[in-house]
């Protein structure tokens, strides 16, 4: 006896055959439908589901050829085993049993032996068949279910990593996810200073472990560059969090870019990136800038480093910046595409505006069909004049109707606190308490951080701003300002904030003195908007913003002043 | 030779148990309306229908454990699909008389 | 891929055959995972490894770690010039004496 009975149909259109075969399969314990000719059948299978089916060859109305394929297709994926019944002897004919859909024959007169090792054997399979094909379901089904769940959670991905300010005109790029997540991320965000700051990130593995990495990043990144912190600080903070939360041998490759469209240059830390190009638009030629840094999450904070690197650009300058994705793209060979090839793309073309293309396009073309193992990020940033970019449109507490409008405050910053602290969003953030002065963010952020870096770089630590003028210069003026930061022990800068109501609106002064020798600034006379006068000290910006402005003492206090009406007040 | 094949027999017999004298009965009267139906088949020269009757005699027989009378319904078969069915009034006696010896032979055990 | 280790007193090599990636996560994990105490200095022998990835950098933080991260000796020797490629993108060189 079996242990678990099967329905078997039966149909032989003999019945005293019918009778021998009904008694040796229910011996063996299974149950028996039977069928007189074809059709029956075909109706017995649809309505009685055997699990294995014996079928005459030769039968009246419909033969057993014809009813077996009508069966098989009905079946679908399911597995029914036919086995052809047959007094056929010619191997010829027992093959097209075979042939029309059958699983095996027996042959006439019926071995009771052989059709119980047929039976069980066919039973085997159908349970096998049958396990797999619930399995294959199951998996399916939670296939379904997990894909739907990462479609949820990939909502919320998309929110919180969204891509800022990529959509701006001098931003190009493109992002192939190799899963529903991406272990690539690009992000890209104004600051109030009106620069730009992106950041290019490839995390170890691809998928959702990635993607979860992905989302502290993005909140730290945009979160910090729109209240004003600038990248040294950023970077530390995305280290230290994901050090935090990373598994030891989880980390990421990043490059962040500093942009300022002002100072036409470019800031960068670089960590476990492969080389990026800088194409100059003049020349044509290509330089390569290697990464300095092991990717963030691996240092600790303390041995955490944020040195930068920084070019000055010209306009129609570009940075071109990919994840690892792109040279290590494999063709169908297993051929890697390689910087060769890449630099290559740079080499023969003529027309600059194309490279990001063909990049692509090559790309594409060599994996071919090979599929992409990796996901490719590919970045190309231009250098333009600022207005191309148009406003910094950042939304800073919104909907205050009152606040704080007649106060002051004096705000030192002095020693080791001034090297490192970056007191600009805190004091920005008092400020933009005041009401009308939210919409004025920006343009206080730069007058706050211009007047900060004259007190700390010129005043305090007394570098010449003449050193600015030229590229060369600048790199000497970054080299001068490293040593003198070294050297400096008790410099201080302070910041006298005043602010009081007027009739319809407001006035803003700042009085900011630093611990330096000061200037001869009656010797180079303030000319407002463009003009020449106090070289590299961004006066004129800070004319251009501000009502007023002068220095005093030996030249170590400058005092700005701003004042607002309630109507009319200019952006 | 013995119109049956009696180890054969006895082990069907055994597996039918009270079914047994059923199934003879069945077999009996089946193939007799069959045999009848091919004498008549023989007799207006429906070749196809031969076939088909004979092939399914020969089967049931062979079940039945009818070894020889089985074989005389496979040479009548294969002589009915050669088309030519002249022979076969002659050998259809033969068959009578055979099938006649495995009809008592199988009463025989009951 | 393959991974083959051998002690000499106190130090530990681990050889790496062929791609070093994430295929080799278990095996490189045990290979220093299951050697007997007093290992104090590893020594990754890169000299038949044909590519790195990103998840063998991961594995090769793992193993320092192991080894006792700041303080941990690891060598990482022998490597072809995609491996050495690899090692020094990443600044590994800051971790790791590589040779």
């Amino acid at each position: 006896m079996v242990d678990v009975p099967l329905n078997i149909l039966i149909a032989d259109d003999n019945k005293s055959d019918r009778l021998i075969l009904a008694a040796i399969v229910k011996k063996m314990g299974h149950r028996v439908c039977v069928a007189e000719d074809g059709v029956q059948a075909v109706a017995q299978y649809l309505s009685e589901k055997p699990d294995i089916i014996l079928l005459d060859v030769m039968m009246p109305n419909m033969n057993g050829q014809e009813a077996a394929l009508q069966i098989k297709s009905s079946a679908g994926e399911d597995m029914v085993p036919i086995i052809f019944l047959t007094s056929l002897q010619d191997a010829t004919d027992l093959a097209k049993c075979l042939d029309s859909g059958g699983d095996d024959f027996l042959t006439k007169p019926y071995n009771k032996i052989i059709l119980q090792a047929k039976i069980n054997a066919f039973s085997r399979m159908s349970k096998m068949h049958n396990t797999l094909q619930q399995q294959r379901d199951l998996i399916s089904e939670h296939n379904d279910h997990m894909v739907h769940e990462q479609e949820v959670a990939r909502a919320v991905y998309d929110n919180v990593t969204h891509s800022g300010c990529l959509n701006l005109p001098n931003i190009r790029y493109m992002l192939s996810p190799f899963s529903v997540f991406n272990g690539d991320v690009l992000l890209a965000a104004r600051k109030p200073s009106g620069s730009m700051h992106i950041l290019l990130g490839d995390f170890t593995g691809h998928g959702l472990p990635a993607a979860i990495g992905a989302m502290p990043l993005a909140e730290i990144f945009y979160g910090m560059t729109a209240k004003g912190f600038l990248m040294d600080a950023i970077l530390r903070e995305i280290n230290s969090k994901l050090k935090k939360i990373l598994p030891i041998g989880y980390f990421c490759c990043v490059c962040m870019v500093n942009l300022s469209f002002r100072k036409q240059q470019i800031e960068m830390w670089m960590g476990g990136l492969p080389d990026f190009y800088l194409l100059r638009h003049d020349s044509g030629q290509v330089e390569q800038i290697a990464s300095t840094h092991l990717p963030l999450g691996v240092l600790s904070s303390q041995s955490f480093d944020t040195q930068t690197q920084r070019f000055s650009l010209r306009r129609e300058d570009r940075l071109f910046m990919w994840s690892d994705g792109i040279i290590e793209s494999r063709n169908d060979e297993g051929e890697l595409f390689g910087e060769t090839r890449l630099m290559d793309i740079f080499q023969r073309n003529q027309d600059q505006q194309q490279v990001f293309d063909d990049i692509v396009h090559e790309v594409n073309k060599f994996t071919g069909d090979s599929g992409k193992d990796d996901d490719t990020t590919l970045l190309e940033v231009k250098m333009v004049p600022e207005a191309d970019v148009g406003e910094v449109d950042i939304d800073m507490s919104s909907g205050m109707i009152t606040g704080p409008t007649d106060w002051n405050m004096r705000y030192t910053l002095r020693g080791e606190t001034l090297k490192t602290f970056n007191a600009l969003p805190m004091m920005l953030g008092i400020l933009s308490d005041v009401p009308a002065l939210h919409g004025l963010s920006g343009q206080l952020y730069t007058l706050m951080s211009e007047l900060f870096s004259n007190a700390f770089e010129h005043g305090v630590l007394g570098l010449s701003s003449d050193l600015k003028k030229d590229a060369h210069g600048f790199a000497e003026y970054y080299a001068q300002r490293e040593q003198a930061l070294k050297a400096m022990a008790d410099g201080w800068v302070m910041f006298d904030i005043d602010h009081r109501p007027t009739s319809g609106g407001g006035l803003l002064t700042l009085i900011v003195t630093d611990s330096g020798d000061g200037f001869d600034f009656a010797a180079k006379q303030v000319k407002p908007l463009g003009g020449e006068g106090y070289s590299g000290r961004g006066i004129p910006l800070i004319t251009s913003i501000c009502d007023s402005l002068e220095y005093l003492g030996a030249g170590n206090i400058v005092k700005v002043t701003l004042s607002w009406q309630t109507k009319g007040l200019e952006e | 030779m013995a119109p049956l094949n009696m180890p054969q027999i006895s082990e069907l017999k055994d597996l039918m148990e009270d079914a047994f004298a059923d199934l003879i009965d069945t077999y009996l009267s089946d193939s007799e309306d069959k045999i009848t139906r091919l004498r008549a088949a023989i007799d207006s020269g429906d070749a196809p229908l031969c076939v088909e009757l004979a092939h399914a005699l020969k089967g049931a027989s062979a079940n039945i454990c009818a070894e020889a009378l089985a074989g005389l319904f496979k040479a009548l078969e294969d002589q009915a699909r050669s088309g030519n069915l002249s022979p076969m009034s002659g050998a259809f006696s033969e068959l009578s008389d055979e099938f006649q010896r495995v009809k008592e032979a199988l009463l025989g055990l009951l | 891929m393959a991974i083959a280790t051998s002690v000499n007193g106190n130090e530990l090599t681990v050889q790496v055959e062929g791609r070093f990636d994430f295929s080799a996560h278990q095996e490189f994990r045990d290979a220093y995972e299951k050697t007997e105490e007093g290992v104090k200095n590893y020594v990754i022998d890169m000299s038949r490894a044909t590519y790195l990835d990103s998840s063998a950098l991961g594995m090769l933080l793992l193993l320092r770690d192991h080894a006792g991260g700041d303080s941990a000796n690891v060598r990482i020797t022998q490597c072809n010039q995609d491996v050495k490629k690899i090692l020094t993108i990443s600044n590994f060189e800051q971790l790791f004496t590589i040779e």
